[in-house]
This record gives C-alpha cells, sequence and structure tokens, in this order.
C-alpha cells in the first residue's frame, strides 16, 4: 500500500524542523563564541541538502518518504578557502538566526495547521 | 514574499556597511603615518560597492537573487600630504616629510554615514520579520 | 453604499484557488454527480495544500501568504463539507425514525 501523502507531508515539515532546530543551536553556539580564539564555527548547510527534495518536487510535482527524510541536515565546520576556520561574521550570524527563526515558525504553524486539518477530518467535524 | 530572499538582501547590505566601517577605521588608524621618500606610500583604501548587473538587467529580470550589492576595496591614489619639517629624519632633500594622504574628515563622515545605513538595513530586515511572522497568523483563532 | 467601490475591492483578490468551490454545475446534473464533483474539488484542494506544505519543508518560501491561504479555505471548505454531510446524516435518521 502507497504510503498516504498526509504522512509524507508530516515527515517532511518534521525533518525540516529538526533541521531548522540544528541550525539554530550552531548559530547560537557560533554567536558565544564568537571571541574565541581557535573556534571553528558550525553551519547547518541552507540549501545543499535541498537538492533531493527540490529535484522530486519539480519532475513529480510530490515528494516521496525518501526525499522527505532527506530534509534532515548535519552541522559541519566552516572553512575558509586555506583550510582554516572561518573568522565569526556576527551580523551574518543574527541575520541567519533571524531568518532561521522566521522559517522555524513557518514550519511549526504549517505542522500544526496539518495535523488539525487531520483532526477534523478523523473527528467527523465534532469536537 | 521569499522572507528567505529579502533577509539575504538586508544580510548583504549590512556586509557592505561593516565593510566600509573596517576600512574607515583603518585609514584613521595609518592617518599619521610618514614614510621615506620613495618607498611605498600608505595609500587610503576605498571601498567600492557596485551593482552586481545593470539596472535595467535586474529590472528585467525581476530583480531576482543577484541584485545583491558587492563591495571591493581599492587604493586611492591620493599623493602624499608633504608637511614641511626639515629636522624630521625622513625628511627629503627640500625638507618636506610625506604624510599619509588620509583626510580624517572625510573618514568620521564616511564612519557615521556607514552606521547609519547599517541601523537602516537591519529596521529593514526587522520590518522583514514583521511581516513573515504577521502572514503567519492567517487564520489563526478561526 | 458605493457598489463600484466595494466591486473594485475585489479585483485585489490575486491567490488562486479561491473560485474552485464555485464551479457551475450543469442544469440537469443529478445529486448525487454533484456530490461526487463536489468532493473531488475538495480533494484537490486539500492536495494542493499537501504540497504546499512540502515546498515549504523544502524551503521554496516563495509566497508563503499564498500557501497560508490556500490552507485555511481547503480547512473552511473541509469543515463545511463535514456540516453537510452530518446534516444529511441527521435528515436521514430522523426519516428513519417515523413511524409508519
Amino acid at each position: 500500500m502507497p504510503i498516504p501523502i498526509e504522512a509524507i507531508t508530516t515527515a517532511a515539515l518534521s525533518a525540516a524542523l529538526e533541521t531548522a532546530s540544528r541550525r539554530q543551536s550552531a548559530v547560537a553556539a557560533n554567536i558565544a563564541n564568537a571571541s574565541t580564539p581557535g573556534y571553528v564555527p558550525q553551519q547547518v548547510s541552507f540549501d545543499a541538502h535541498l537538492a533531493e527534495a527540490r529535484n522530486a518536487l519539480r519532475d513529480k510535482g510530490v515528494l516521496d518518504m525518501a526525499a522527505a527524510e532527506s530534509l534532515r541536515a548535519q552541522a559541519s565546520p566552516v572553512l575558509d578557502a586555506g583550510g582554516q576556520p572561518a573568522p565569526v561574521q556576527l551580523d551574518a550570524q543574527m541575520s541567519e538566526l533571524a531568518r532561521n527563526g522566521v522559517e522555524y515558525q513557518a514550519l511549526v504553524q504549517g505542522l500544526s495547521r496539518h495535523l488539525g486539518l487531520l483532526a477534523l477530518a478523523a473527528g467527523d467535524g465534532r469536537r | 514574499m521569499d522572507f528567505t530572499q529579502a533577509f539575504a538582501i538586508s544580510a548583504a547590505g549590512m556586509s557592505v556597511q561593516r565593510m566600509r566601517v573596517e576600512v574607515a577605521a583603518l585609514n584613521l588608524a595609518n592617518a599619521h603615518g610618514v614614510q621615506a621618500p620613495g618607498a611605498p606610500a600608505y595609500q587610503p583604501l576605498r571601498v567600492m560597492v557596485t551593482p552586481s548587473a545593470p539596472f535595467d538587467a535586474l529590472v528585467a529580470s525581476g530583480l531576482q537573487p543577484g541584485a545583491l550589492p558587492t563591495a571591493s576595496v581599492q587604493a586611492t591614489a591620493a599623493p602624499p600630504r608633504m608637511v614641511h619639517d626639515p629636522g624630521h629624519p625622513l625628511a627629503d632633500a627640500r625638507g618636506f616629510v610625506h604624510h599619509a594622504a588620509v583626510d580624517p574628515a572625510t573618514e568620521m563622515v564616511t564612519l557615521m554615514s556607514a552606521m547609519r545605513s547599517y541601523e537602516a538595513n537591519v529596521a529593514a530586515m526587522n520590518t522583514t520579520r514583521t511581516l513573515a511572522l504577521k502572514t503567519l497568523e492567517i487564520g489563526r483563532g478561526a | 453604499m458605493n457598489i463600484e467601490a466595494i466591486q473594485a475591492m475585489g479585483m485585489h483578490d490575486e491567490v488562486p484557488g479561491t473560485a474552485a468551490a464555485a464551479q457551475a454545475v450543469p442544469a440537469g446534473a443529478g445529486f448525487g454527480s454533484q456530490v461526487a464533483q463536489g468532493l473531488q474539488e475538495l480533494n484537490q484542494q486539500l492536495l494542493a495544500s499537501q504540497v504546499d506544505l512540502q515546498r515549504l519543508a523544502a524551503g521554496e518560501t516563495a509566497s508563503l501568504h499564498e500557501v497560508m491561504v490556500r490552507m485555511e479555505e481547503s480547512r473552511i471548505a473541509l469543515q463545511l463539507a463535514l456540516q453537510v454531510r452530518n446534516r444529511a446524516l441527521e435528515a436521514y435518521q430522523d426519516v428513519m425514525r417515523m413511524q409508519v
């Protein structure tokens, strides 16, 4: 039996939420350690891991379960051209913090409304 | 409204203003440097901010990503400031000492203008964030 | 009341998918086919919302307001369909309870 689209959507939103949460931790750690000597800034990639999901959306119009799971991303160190830890750019980190916060809230809103719709259907319109 | 792109635009603006501040601070730090005649002088640096594409191309593409400003640091070709001081160890044959051609007043004005522009970029980013959060409230409370 | 001004406000409805539930049914179509068509449109709306959410998860945030509006519309459409079903069920049970 094929996986219903609602389950795939839930999995995709949860994976994206986990990525946004990891990104928030990485940026907060970078800001806290901005002046620590020898600190290697962490980042959670923003676009690189989305290729599989975006291709699936472009080609098939919907995600499958594998593409939904691929939305999870890990933290990786930020190195400059010479392989040394890149310096922490505070304004870039702050703007990333703001952007990621908005993305996190958007994903939470989307997930809660999605589950609310399912609960509405499951409850026959009666609470 | 693509809030991701809007945040990237404001972040690029802030980076440019931060570079202007750094360059102005570097110029001010070297403001009173002197050099021996014939030695390479400290040339005041300047930040050149250019759009990434001609304006009509940007408008034709609908201001897609690529409209971000790009900044590069260049050295100005200003001649050194001459100060008549024959007793100075680094004075040249005519008794003039070469000072770096940094104008502190210009650098201070650059600092103030960069700070105001930075604040403006921060205000733009905060507005974008508020709009996006308000958008998420569509249908809440129903 | 200025009718032209109020009508002009409707020209700013740029969100697509708003008229999905208001299609005219050709005269003479049976009630069953009307219900089936309505359910099909509701299903399409809900599927479009699911795809919107998946695009949001994949980082395509091009039109957040459209996503939110479409989601709210599909939720209201689902609620309407459920209410219609509940009323129809109650009416059927009322009829069955009638003593002949």
